[in-house]
Order: C-alpha cells, then structure tokens, then sequence
C-alpha cells in the first residue's frame, strides 16, 4: 500500500518537473520564430498598456507581485498567477486573461481600478488569437514552487531547541533560596547589580496565593488559622488546603477559557446558544481539580472521542474526554453565510489560530494565505492541519458511559417485554370494543345531532340504555366531530357523511359526495409534478442515512406504538419516533449533509408539545445551514400527525443537514416524511389512514349510515384478526390514543383511568371522562383478574422506568469524510493548489512522517501535540503557569513563542521547568506547588527606587509585582466580602444579568442582578452580550487564544464601583450581615477591613472611617429625617461598605 | 517620607498638588455651569472636590498632561503628518441605502424595466429575480457641481457642493453582520477594533471630560450588536462608547446617593484610605491611574448632564435641525448633540438611524419606496443641518462627515413572496454603492466612481472599504500602513494589508 502509495507521489513529482520544464522552454522557442509583424503590434499595442495598466501589481517592482503574476517578462506570461495560465494562445475566450480584463467572471475583475476601454480589450483578444507572440527576452527570475523554509536553521531558534536539562545555578546568598526557582532568579539578580525585595509580610502573602489559586479573597479565619501557624510548613499547608479547594478548579478554569475563546453562544446576528458549552467549562474546572495529567488533557482536547482509553466522570456514569474537543466550535458562527465553502474555511483558520497559539504558542494562522512571515511553518503546514480540521465535524452527543448506557438497554429491553405481555392481555378486551365500533359509532351521531350544551345529559342517558361506557361514547363524540376537519383521520368519512346528513342531505347524497372526494387519487402527490424531493420516509429498516445518538429512536423507524405512547390517530407504516418505550428516553437523529435544494421543506410529524423554542428546545426539527441551527419545527402536542412547512429563504444553497432531536424526558417527537420542495404547499398526499380505509369506502351497496357503521366495525375487527400483535390503527379505538387507557376506562368501575403518565392532552380527556358512570357490565371476574395483571404490570414498567438514567448531552467532536484539503492559494478557496497530505507542522515532526490512514488522523495529532519532540507544549504550559502567578511570563508574548515574540527572561528556569513539568507526570498542581513556594514568590511588592532605576520593567523579578484583579475577581471578591457568594461548584450556566444600556439582536432575558451568588464563570458568556463589569475590567473578547489579558485603567470601571446597581446591593448586604454580627462600631470596621483586604485595619483608618460613620449618619439624617435608627445605620454602614470596594487596595493584589 | 518615583521625573507628588489646583480652577473658570445635583453648581463641586478626594489622583492626571506619559492611553498623540481633520462623523446608514434610488441615477433601469438582467449576477442573500427594477424616486441636478440627488433628499441636496459623492464603493460581505463588522473594523469578523477605536488610538483624546469615540443610539444596534463600536485588541480605553436616548445615555454615569453631599463624602474617605495604603505599602503606577480613575469618572458625572443640556441652543438652531417636527425630532436630535461632541473635541462620533415603525432600518427587501422615503424624510433634514450649523461655526473644516451604509442594494427586484417580503424590494449589493464625505479636507462637491449602466458593479475607479479607511485616516493625519498595534504575531492594521488613500478625492 505504502509502496504504491509513494510510487504514484513520485510519477505525479516527475510528471510536474516535465511539465514545469517544458514551460520554461516553450516561450524561447516562440520568441525565436517571431516576425517583424508580430513584435511591432506586441511592442506598439500591448506592451504600452501592460505597462501602464498592469505593472504596478504585476511586475517585478513588487517584491511579491499580486496573484504571483508577472507581465514584464515573456515567462511570467507564459507561467501565469496562482490562478493558473493567463493565455490559451489563438484562444481568446479560453484565456483568462480576456476574461479578466473583459469582467464578465464575478471574482476575477482586472485591472480592479477600472475597466480597460473597449479597444483595449479588443487589442489583448487580437493579441491572443496571433498566438500572444512576446518577443521580451528579459529572464524572469525563477520562483521556487515550493516553500523556501530553512527547516535545519529554523530548529535552531530558542523555542524549536529540544529542552535542556539545565544545571541549577550555585548563588551566593543560599538561605534566601528555597527552591530551585529562587537560584534562577537569583543568579540573574546578583548578574544585574540587583537583589531580591524583602518578603512580604504575612497577610499579604495569604491574600496573594489564595486569590492566585482560588480567585478568592481568604477569610478571616483562614488568616487566623495561618497567622497562628508558626510552623516551617505553614506556607505548604495552605497550599495544600487551596489546591485541594473545589474552587482552585474555578480560578483555573476560567484562565484556561480564555485560551480556547470559550462562548456560549453563536454572536453573529441573533446570537444562537451553543448548546451543552457549558459542559465543557465543568470538564475543565474538574480535569483541573483532579490534576489530570497535561498531556492527557491536550490529547482530550484534540482527540478526546477517539482516545482507546477514554476517561470516564468520576462518578462513572458519562465520558469525560471526548467532552474536551467541544473546544473547537467556541467560534462565532454565521447566521447565513452567502458561501458555505468559505465559512466553513474561515471556521478552520479560526480553530487552526487557537489550537496553535493555546497548545503550542505559534501563530499558526498566519500561513493561510502565505508561508508564515517570521516562523517555519509554511502554507502546506497549514492545510496538512486544516486537513483534521475538515475531517471532523461537532455533533450534539450523548455521552452515557457504557454502565449507564446499559441499565438503559435494558430497561428498554424490559419495558419491551411488559408491552408485550400487556397487549396480549388486551387482546380481548380490543376484541370486544372492536365489536362494539358500529354501536359506538351510531350513539356519537345521535349525541352530536344535539346542541352542544345538551350533549353532556345525552351521553349519559344514551350510554346507560344502551349498555356503552359513558367515558367512551363522550370521546367517540368529540372524535367525530373533530374529524369533520381531518382528512388525515380514519374517521373523516363517517364524520363528513354525518355532517352533510345533520345538514339535511340525504345518507345517500352525501355518501356520494364523500366517497368521491376520499377515493381520488393524492391530489398533489410528493414528487410527480411538484418535483418534489422525497428526503426520508422512514420506511427502511435501521436508519442508513442518519446518525443516531442515544436510544429513544431505537434501531430504525418504528411501525408499531407501544401501548403506552399517547398518539392518537397515527396509523401507518414507519416512522422515526423517539418515545422508545418512554417519555423518559432521550436521543437524536443527524442526516447526512447537503446542499439545501429547494426553498421548501414539509415535514409531516408530531408529538408532544413543550415550552422551550428556539435551539434550546428539547423536542425539535431543526434545519443546519453552514453549523447554524436556523430553522425549527416544534411538535403541536395534538394528536396525530401533520405536515409542517419551513421556508429556506436563507438557507437554500446551503451547505447543510437535518436534526430530529429529543431532549424532554417528559415528551417525544415523530416523525414520518420529509420533502423538500418548491412549493409552499406541503403534499396532499393521503395519509395512511385513509389509505387504509380506501377498501372500505370503495364498497359497494352501503345504504344507510348504520351500514357505513358496520363497514367500520368489520374494518377494525379484520384488522385485530390479521395482526398476531396489536396494530398501530387499533390504538384509535382508545380515547386518549394510549391503547392501555382503553382497558383500563373500560373496566374499572367509574372509568378510572391508570394512564398515569398520559400525555397533557390525554390526561385532561382522561379527567374528564372520570366521573361518568360506568357501565358496570363488563366487571366481571375474569376482566378483573385480567385488569389486576395489567396493572401489576403497568407497576412494574413505571418502576423500571423511573430508574432509566438521565443521559448526559455533549458538543463534541467526531470524524466526518476524513480527507486531505488542498493548499488555498493566497486563502482563496476558489483556487486550490498542491494536496496537502495531514501531518503535524514539519518544524518539529521533520517530512517523513506516517501518512494518516485512519479516520480524521486526530490521534495521530494528538500524539504528537505531547511527543517527546516537540519542545513547545510542556514550555507554553509551564510559562502560562508561571505568567498567572509572577504577573508576567518567561516568555512575555505567552502566545507567541515565535520570532516575534519576546525570547525568554530566564531561558534555562524555563526549561528547567518544562522539564520538571513532564518528570512530574505532566502535574500542573506540582507546577503550582514549586512556583508559590518559592522564596521569588513570597517577595514583596514595594518597589525600591534603585531598583526601579535598575529594571523598570521589572524583568528579572526584582519584586513582585502589584497585579490587579480580573473582572470576574472583582464581582467574586465581592460577593464573598458581602455573604452573598454560593459556593456551589459545576452546573448549568446562569442567564447574565442584561442592563438597559446592552442592547442589539437575539438579546436575552436578564438573568438575575447577582447572578445568584455563583461565582462568575458560571455567568453564561452570551457573545454579544458579555457582562460589562468583566468588560470593563479587560475580559478578553472570545475571537482567539489569550494567554495575557490587557490591563487598563479607564473611567467606567470607576463608574461601574461607583454607582453600578449590582455594587450596591452587594454594600447593603455586606452592611446588613456585618450589623448582624458585630453592633461595636470599632470592632465592625476592623472586621470590615480584614474580610476586604485581608489585613487589620491601621488606627488611623478605624478613626477615619468612625469619624465617617458619624457625619455621613448627620447628613443622611439632614436629607431624610424620617430614617428610623436602624435605618440610618444601615444606610452609613452600606456607605462604608461601598467605599472599600472602591478602594484601590480592594482590587489589587500585592 | 519615602516616595517612590512613578512618573520618571524628580519632582514630589506634595509638589504637584498645589500646581493642580491652579490649573483645575483656570480651566474650569470658563466652563458654563450644568447642574447634575440640585444646588450645587459644577463648578463648586469641583473646587470641592479638588480640596477633598481627587487632590492626590490630580497628581497622577497632570503628570500625563505634563509628559504625555504613557499611563494615560488617552493622552493626545501627534499626528503622523499634519492633518486636515481633527475629528469624525459617522452617520451610518444601517441596512444598506439603495444607490439607484439616492445618488446614483440609472435611466437604464426605466427602459428595461421587468426585464432580465443581461449579465450573471453573484449569490445574493435572498433567492431573488434577476428581473430589473426601476428607481421609484425622481433625479435632479443640483448646485454648482450639479450632482445627481434623488427626491428622498431636498435637503441633503442643498448641500451638495460641500459633499465628495463616491458612487463606485466596493466592500466585501453580502450579509449585514459581516458586512456591518467590515465597514467598521475592515474585517468581516467580530472582534476587530472598530474605525473609532482606531482613530483614538491613533490621535488621543482632546476631550478630558467624555470618551474619545461615541456611538449615538437612537433605538437600534445594527446586526453584530455592540461589537461594531468594540476596541477589539486594542486595550479597553479606545471602546466606543454608547449614548442611549433620554437623560441617562451611559451606564452607570448617574451617582446612587441621593445627594452630591454624600457621594462626595464617601469619595472624601476613599481618598484618605486610599492614601493611607499608598503611605503603607509605597505607591505605584498601577495604583496611581486607578486612583486617578475616580477623578475622570467624577468630571464624567457632570459633563454629560451639561452636555444634553439644550437650553443654550436658539430658536432658529432647533427649527434647522427639525426638533420641531415628529419625523425628524429623533435624529434631529442625534445630528445637534453630534455637534455638540464634535466641540467639545469628542475625537469620532457615529450615529445611527432611529427605529421606525414597520420597517426595518435601509433593509428595504421589500417595500422599498415606503422604507427609503421612511428612513429619508427621518434623516435628510438633520443631516443638512448638522452640516450647515457645523459649516457655519466653522467646524466643518476640521471635521470629516462621513454617510453610507454597509453596502447598497440591487437593481434587481425582490418580489413579494407571500413571505418576508409584501412589495417589490431590493436586495444586498456590496460589489458597487454609494457613500460621501464632507468637509475635513475632501475635494468638495465633486462625484467620483462610477457603477455599470445598471448599478450593479462599481466599474471606473473602485473605492473598496479598506481604500475608505485608508483616506479617512490620513484626512486624520495617519498613515493607514503605520497605524498599527501587534496582536496575534504580526502588527494588524485598520486595513489589514490592504487600502490606497484614494487622492483624487482629496481638496
């Protein structure tokens, strides 16, 4: 394979240097055959205008000529641009370059400043169809073809150089070391003239590493607890404390969305929910908690669906890792992009951008168009990555582990066999209501001759006469005549027939006129005429052209109901239908993508109805054009199935798919056809039940309505005798369409009903008929066993299925047409080159690599995002580390270690690190651990003048430095100085608060002010709606890996401390809890000041802010002297409290 | 006491305290009085203010002021050559004005009217008829430059020899959000630092008391949202900022205490503490600009409130901006607080057309006639009075007015659809459209470009976005290609690596 494989690569080679040298050759030999003619029209009539026209984009006065064309040599001519040969010489409408010059192609208009003159144009076609003779001699300076990229002296830049294992430094001054780190820094220090600040002091070394680890202020008994601790291993206990917190997870988290542009949402026009995002942020915050290793973590993320040995969640019932490549869709997503090819290109590039500078701190992205200006990664490096890329797609997963998975086959498989067995002890029963059709049939006609406010006396008394079920006649009423309105329904014609007859026509007339109108032929027929597409049926065993995820929908279409689904009136052959055994199942069904033909689809579904809408809907059709769920169909929660229509105004053309999904475990969805079409008009085909009663009104000779009666008494009796099980038609017998409601209304005694899990509708028809008498004539002895076994047996799914598992849903990453791209010449993906086979960049795996012969290849890629060889993961990783805890990375640019980044400050710590890091077993808690323990870490933030003078930058860590809190710090600080903070960790995202000053397309409902109390990453990050109090303090907007947040001071962060609503509330609270517990105003005002700040309060401060509390009471007392004391004091109290959030201090760590 | 040097230069923090103070109450003696507290005058609170709270941030205030230094990002920076406009004017019409029914007259499209297209056209957004569709509005030549302006604009038409009319725009996206996103950060992308951001990083802000970009709303965000008016990966400071209609356009501007008298006392103990931990723990540049931070925010409080404060404008100002009128009050009222900003040295100002019932904003996919005279007769008188009144305050010279949309519309016809759309609209054209400028340095009262006979193509003399971007830029004194700030690797541009100063346009 292997062999044939290389074989053909070398033809193809060989083949190309023929041809490429054939060019070469061509134009001397036709610039040697020219006549005085031909060079005199070339040097009067073109050359000018090539001159004037073309050169300044397409001649050697640019470096680069636009297109790769150049029109001052007789080669370049020849040769042609990126787009291929300009001329077919004698071929003047073959030529691109009059088609070019000529504008009639779309993307292709030149010169792009304006159009050449008729006469021009005609001058290039004469000049064309004479051959293009060039008689210019002049050499073009010969363009490699391949890339130019010195790989050997590339590999020997800092950041491609295999780690060193570096010696640790000897330094003088050895009892301020502590770790190895401190000998680093230490050296570097003592070689600028420099020395190490002082330590903090104690206070101000346990804010810093509890904010640095947790993103939380201390508490004043966790100060206490420290400050008492006089032991050597003080500082190693409390950071053993905070890793081992739920909450270090958050902190990390949070720093680690930031690499991967996390959102929840689509942004764009509408702003669409990415669903289950959220997932992916508690898979990272528990990955983080349980210190999974980092090369497992980066393989998770690149091919965590495809690893042989996947993680299950700690309490084993879903998978962890495939949960990690969500990470590629956190992107902006078109609403309608006006060319699929190029948005789904311009969604690669965005995941090449972040998948490179997270993992691996290159920008890989800059070779889109070109082979990367500065660093080795040429333009085919980038397509061999946008190979994986194309080769997978997100889906919406379920990600039951297989114990769960399991317990649900099997409870279906039980459920199956109790359905069973329920039926067949139905069987008499069905038998004996079969008969009771015609009966039941001429009763509800009589009852519907009456006014409607007569009709309820009438049931009863009609029923008692005649022997029948009050509950049942009262539903055979209200069926038929809403029938009159159904043609879909079986009992259309019995219900027109006795409409026309209460109209006063004659039985005769209208069985006529109805039999016509039921024995046409569909009317309009899918396809035919219509040229309609008959998409799916659901007619073929399994489901070929869909993926099915979880287990509602089973193994393929459905023909049969369960006794249990409430679905009245649905009679025909397959459907796709989620109810399995059970409102409680959940899954979903994904079509094959294609490209959206037509402007129409029809889809004729049903099932239960819910509230939600939009993509968050848990029952729904859903249209995906280019990745964006655009379109939807919502079951109606009535009883059957009808056809819904969605107009593809925007979507046709599209790149696109179908989704069936079901997410409710209390409802389902079904479906039977879809068509796509022209037409507004969804077919008019006749439905199945129809077809099946078309034997039945083609009859001849019935005469008398009670005729047509027993016509439908004979159809349902034929029906049970042919069906060894129970046919789906029988379950119309029942008055809620659930076929056990039957049995069970008929013979309880008082029409009780034991549809307990009956659908919304069915349960008020249900209630409805409980209080009409019963019969009593079937309660005989045997039906009452009969009925006591079913019940048993009911009890016993109900049981079964209340314990089927909740399904986990996931977006997650899966293989899809696993190909090869070829190289998008200058990023435009109408013009492809070279086949870029998928591989890892050549820089670090060299051009011999294994060739991808399995799936999209992302193992593969995976594997070598943590070989051994590529130095460039575990260094990015451990200077990330180091960047949060020290203010600044090693690397300073932490996302770009390439020529344009900053070299290190401190090469050989850094490899010491990255070393370290991997002989930890990849721990990113060991990195913690080395790095705030050091002695480096525990300095202090004072700067010294001479020090400053020294290094201002603070570049060889003179000091700490002073490093302000991130927006979600600030909010989360607050809510735990004020009481407010849950410190519930995981779940679902929390709506964002939305203030009347954010506005735009697809905005939300607000959340609440406080978000609950959970702490800010679980805010859901709504694209264009981010929280403006994370705005305002630089949250990084989520368009690309950002490993270093800007830092800037700007006036709203003032306003948003000073006079945000949110602020307020939280100084009341902290105001209102604060009085609670301490009613001594010193005393208060110190704790005030330890909670905030983590320090005790100075003297001075306590009798500053006294002095507050007293004039601030006098003047709010002047404004309002209605205030109560308790009053008054809780408003000065919430002022003191507001005014240390907004002190300097509050949001600065030292 | 020890005192660290944050500023680079030896002068103490106590030293430039009292210099402040000069030079708080020299510039604000002239300022008119606005009240944003009942009886309290701005001025007083000022004063007061100097005295109390905002004495040590002054000090890290006018040290920028002094040196320019780098911790302030909104510090005037020098243009890279001089310039002819010191600020801008977006009016941008969100929703693409069709260019056949406004500045762009095609007679062609009369003659052949219902008939087919004579060339392929591109994928547009709808699945629309290639069936052509002629303007419904009427051309007249107007002023000495006798440009064509159709019926929508009288009023604009009166000003057309102060006007450069570009017919030959050229942008890249078919679809509002990326096209919106592109006309604002010459990236169809969300994400990109918006024009405005661009340009206050560029030049600074002159304005000390308000943001150097403001975005006027008028009741509806274009597609892309907030995101348009965004600093991108520029720090947070060049954002634009947004205006809501009504007595409170920014969030969080308006002080919670129910009198100045306690905000300024809270302020006053933020001081001392804040003092108090710079004394204890030593100062910082960090801690000084976030101290500082108070002092901008405070000015904030009660320059806004003085600024839509109307009271000062005559009789005849409010009459040329329409405020008088129920169609035109609304943008009537954006165009003069545009004025407004443009003297107090805002840097770039964009406004936005209002809402209006029953249609949705330029978008005319259908009943196009009814929409545009809408959203004409909304904007057109203001739009030439902001022009006159900044013209006659001679604020026009060194203030470049730009109008357009994201892109135009076809000359082919949307038909009702039995769906979105009821009457004959059009749909998006980005491949040729027309937008102009005015004043700031512009070659006026001339047009330039041209479409094909059908206004679909821009043919002669192509003006891409990116071109746009570039001119506008160096009317600002900046040089597109030197503008840059490193992200991502490399050093990004407004224009990426595209755009040509389109001279030819230029006075």
């Amino acid at each position: 394979m292997c062999i044939v494989v290389s074989f053909l690569r070398l033809l193809t080679r060989r083949w190309l240097q023929f041809a490429w040298l054939m060019l070469l050759l061509w134009p001397a030999q036709v610039s040697a055959n020219l006549n005085a003619e031909q060079i005199e029209f070339f040097e009067k009539e073109i050359r000018p205008l090539f001159v004037s026209k073309c050169y300044s984009c397409h001649s050697a006065q640019l470096p680069a000529p636009m297109g790769g064309l150049r029109l001052d040599t007789a080669e370049g001519v020849v040769k042609g641009g990126d787009s291929g040969p300009l001329i077919v010489p004698g071929e003047p409408e073959k030529s691109l370059l009059i088609k070019a010059v000529s504008y009639k192609d779309l993307q292709l208009k030149m010169p792009p400043t304006g159009k050449l003159t008729d006469e021009e144009i005609q001058r290039l076609i004469t000049w064309v169809k004479m051959g293009a003779p060039d008689p210019r001699n002049e050499v073009a300076s010969a363009t490699a073809p391949t890339s130019r990229i010195d790989f050997e002296k590339a590999r020997t830049f800092w950041a491609f150089r295999k780690i060193q294992k570096p010696v640790v430094p000897v330094v003088e001054q050895n009892s301020w070391v502590s770790s190895p780190i401190d000998s680093f820094v230490l050296a570097q220090l003592q070689s600028k003239g420099l020395k190490p600040a002082p330590p903090a002091d104690k206070h101000a070394w346990l804010r810093r590493v509890t904010f640095d680890l947790i993103g939380l202020p201390p508490t004043p008994r966790e100060i206490e607890a420290y400050l008492a601790d006089n032991s050597a291993l003080a500082q190693d206990r409390v950071v053993d404390r905070l890793l081992a917190s739920p909450h270090y997870g958050e902190r990390w988290a949070r720093h680690w969305l930031d690499l991967v542009r996390f959102a929840e949402t689509n942004g764009h026009e509408f702003d669409n929910d990415k669903l289950d995002a959220w997932r992916y942020r508690d898979y990272v915050i528990r990955a983080l908690n349980q210190d999974v290793p980092y090369d497992q973590f980066v393989k998770e993320h690149i091919a965590g669906d495809l690893l042989p040995q996947k993680r299950l969640s700690a309490d084993g019932t879903c998978w962890e890792s495939p949960l990690a490549t969500g990470f590629l869709w956190f992107g902006e997503v078109l609403n309608s992009a006006t060319d699929s090819v190029k948005s789904r290109a311009d969604e690669v590039d965005n995941q090449i951008d972040v998948l490179t500078k997270a993992f691996l701190g290159l920008t890989g992205a800059c070779s889109r168009c070109h082979d990367h200006k500065f660093d080795p990664i040429p333009t085919t490096d980038y397509y061999a990555l946008a190979g994986f890329l194309h080769s997978t797609n997100v889906s919406e997963a379920i990600l039951d582990s297989p114990p769960v998975a399991n317990r649900i086959a099997e409870a279906r498989t039980s459920i199956g066999g109790l359905n069973l067995r329920i039926e067949r002890l139905m069987r008499g029963e069905l038998l004996h209501q079969a008969g009771l059709v015609d009966a039941y049939l001429l009763a509800a006609s009589e009852v519907l001759a009456k006014k409607p406010e007569e009709r309820e006396r009438a049931i009863f008394a009609m029923a008692s006469k005649r022997g029948l079920a009050g509950a049942l006649l009262s539903s055979w009423a209200a069926r038929i005549e809403a029938a009159q309105k159904q043609p879909e329904s079986l009992f259309y014609a019995y219900a027109r027939v006795l409409e026309q007859i209460h109209k006063g026509e004659s039985f005769e007339t209208a069985w006529t006129q109805i039999r016509l109108e039921t024995s046409k032929p569909a009317e309009v027929p899918a396809g035919g005429e219509r040229r309609d597409v008959i998409f799916e049926e659901f007619e073929s065993r399994g489901f070929p052209n869909w993926k099915a995820e979880g287990q509602a929908f089973g193994d393929g279409p459905v023909h049969r109901l369960p006794p249990n689904e409430p679905l009245r009136d649905y009679v025909g052959q397959g459907v796709a239908n989620s109810f399995g055994v059970s409102n409680r199942m959940v899954g979903s069904l994904t079509s094959r993508k294609f490209k959206l033909p037509k402007l129409f689809v029809h889809v004729l579904m049903g099932g239960s109805r819910e509230d939600l809408k939009g993509e968050k809907a848990r029952l729904r059709f859903t249209v995906v054009a280019d990745g964006h769920k655009s379109l939807h169909l919502f079951p109606k929660g009535e009883s059957g199935l009808q056809w819904m229509t969605l107009r593809l105004t925007k979507e046709i053309g599209r790149q696109g798919y179908f989704e069936i999904v079901d997410r409710s475990t209390t409802g389902h969805i079904v479906v039977d056809q879809i068509v796509l079409s022209d037409s507004q008009e969804p077919p008019r085909t006749f439905r199945p039940p129809v077809a099946g009663i078309q034997p039945l009104v083609s009859q001849q000779g019935i005469q008398s309505l009670e005729e047509l009666a027993r016509t439908y008494r004979q159809f349902f009796q034929n029906t049970l005798q042919k069906n060894q099980g129970v046919s789906p038609i029988v379950a119309t017998l029942s008055p809620t369409g659930r076929l056990e409601d039957l049995a069970a209304n008929q013979l309880l005694p008082g029409g009780r009903s034991l549809s307990l899990q009956a659908s919304h509708t069915a349960q008020s028809e249900v209630r409805k008929f409980a209080w009409l008498p019963d019969s009593g004539s079937r309660a005989g002895t045997s039906q009452k066993i009969t009925l006591e076994q079913i019940t048993q047996l009911q009890a016993m799914r109900e049981q079964i299925e209340r314990r089927i598992p909740e399904s986990i849903f996931g977006m997650i990453g899966s293989d899809e047409e696993p190909h090869d791209v070829q190289v998008h010449i200058r990023g435009n993906h109408k013009n492809l080159g070279e086949v870029a086979p998928r591989r890892f960049l050549q820089v670090i795996a060299g051009d011999k690599q294994p060739p991808v012969i399995e799936g999209s290849g992302r193992l593969q890629l995976a594997e070598w995002m943590v070989h051994r060889e590529n130095p460039l993961t575990p260094r990015v990783m451990v200077n990330r580390i180091w960047k949060h805890h020290f203010g600044q990375g090693i690397v300073r640019s932490v996302d770009n270690f390439g020529k344009t980044g900053e070299p290190p400050t401190h090469p050989e710590l850094l490899d010491f690190l990255a070393q370290k890091f991997i002989d930890s077993g990849w721990s990113i808690k060991a990195m913690h651990r080395i790095m705030v323990l050091s002695s480096t870490y525990a300095m202090s933030s004072q700067a010294d003048l001479k020090a400053e003078e020294l290094d201002p930058e603070n570049k060889w860590l003179h000091r700490m430095p002073m490093q302000r809190l991130e927006g979600e710090s600030i909010r989360d600080a607050i809510l735990a100085v004020s009481g407010r903070l849950d410190p519930k960790v995981l779940g679902p995202a929390i709506p964002p608060h939305i203030s009347a000053y954010q506005d735009g397309r697809g905005k939300p409902e607000s959340g609440p002010l406080d978000g609950n109390g959970r702490r800010s990453i679980y805010i859901q990050v709504r694209r264009n709606f981010l929280t403006p109090i994370f705005l305002a303090f630089d949250y990084p907007l989520p368009i690309s890996a950002i490993g270093r947040r800007s830092v800037s001071t700007v006036p709203s962060q003032a306003l948003m401390l000073m006079n945000n609503e949110f602020v307020v509330q939280q100084a009341e609270a902290w105001a209102h809890r604060s009085l609670e517990v301490e009613t001594d105003p010193e005393r208060g005002v110190r704790n005030m000041f330890l909670t905030a700040f983590g320090r005790p309060a100075q003297d001075q401060e306590v009798q500053e802010t006294l002095e507050f509390l007293q004039a601030q009471a006098q003047r709010h007392a002047k404004l309002q002297p209605a205030l109560s004391e308790v009053q008054l004091k809780e408003r000065v109290w919430a002022d003191v409290a507001h005014v240390l959030f907004n002190s300097a201090e509050f949001v600065y760590i030292r | 006491m020890k005192r660290v040097n944050v500023f680079g230069r030896q002068s103490s923090i106590l030293n430039l305290r009292s210099r402040i103070r000069e030079y708080r109450l020299d510039t604000n003696l002239n300022h008119r009085i606005n009240l944003s507290y009942p009886g309290i005058s701005r001025r007083e609170m000022l004063c007061r203010s100097a005295n109390g709270f905002g004495g040590l941030a002054l000090a890290a205030m006018l040290a920028d002021k002094l040196d320019a230094s780098a911790t302030n990002p909104l510090a005037q920076r020098p243009p890279h050559y001089a310039a002819k406009a010191k600020s801008v004017i977006f009016l941008f019409m969100d929703g693409g004005p069709s260019q056949m029914d406004t500045f762009d007259p095609k007679p062609r499209l009369a003659k052949e009217a219902g008939q087919t297209i004579p060339f392929e056209t591109p994928t547009t957004v709808f699945n629309i008829s290639n069936k052509i569709f002629p303007s419904p509005f009427q051309f007249k030549k107007h002023g000495q430059s006798g440009a064509d302006v159709s019926d929508l604009f009288p009023h604009v038409a009166t000003c057309v020899d102060d006007l450069v009319i570009i017919r030959s725009m050229v942008a890249d996206h078919s679809e509002h959000t990326a096209a919106n996103y592109f006309m604002h950060s010459g990236s169809g992308f969300q994400g990109r630092p918006s024009m405005g951001a661009w340009v206050t990083y560029g030049l600074g802000s002159e304005c000390d008391n308000l943001p150097g970009f403001v975005v006027l709303e008028s009741g509806l965000i274009p597609p892309g949202g907030l995101d348009l008016f965004g600093s991108g990966f520029l720090p947070a400071s060049y954002q634009g900022t947004l205006f809501r209609k009504g007595k409170s356009p920014i969030a969080d501007l308006e002080p919670r205490e129910k009198s100045s008298e306690l905000q300024i006392a809270k302020l006053d103990l933020l001081r001392r503490l804040n003092q108090g931990v710079l004394e204890q723990f030593g100062s910082s540049r960090e801690l000084e600009a976030t101290i500082g931070n108070y002092e901008l925010a405070f000015r904030m409080q009660a320059e806004v409130p003085d600024l839509l404060d109307l009271r000062g404008e005559s009789e005849a100002t409010r009459k040329l901006y329409g405020l008088d009128e129920s169609e035109t009050q609304e943008f009537g009222l954006q165009c003069l607080l545009a004025r407004r900003l443009i003297e107090r040295s805002v840097r770039f100002v964009e406004l936005l057309p209002p809402a209006r019932q029953g249609i949705d904003r330029w978008d005319q996919h259908g009943a196009l006639e009814n929409g545009h005279r809408i959203n004409a007769k909304a904007t057109d008188k203001p739009i030439a009075a902001l022009l006159k009144d900044l013209k006659g305050r001679g604020l026009l010279e060194s203030t470049l007015v730009v109008w357009g949309g994201e892109f135009g519309r076809t000359p082919t016809a949307q038909f009702p659809d039995g769906g979105y759309v009821k009457e004959i609209g059009r749909d998006h054209d980005p491949f040729g459209f027309t937008m102009w400028l005015a004043g700031g340095g512009v070659k006026a009262g001339t047009t330039f470009g041209s479409t094909d006979e059908y206004g679909y193509f821009a043919v002669e003399n192509k003006v891409h976005v990116h071109d746009l971007h570039a001119t506008i830029l160096h009317l600002l004194g900046l040089d597109h290609t030197k503008l840059t700030y490193p992200f991502s690797g490399r050093n990004m541009r407004l224009t990426d690596v595209h755009g040509r100063v389109v001279k030819e346009i230029l006075a």
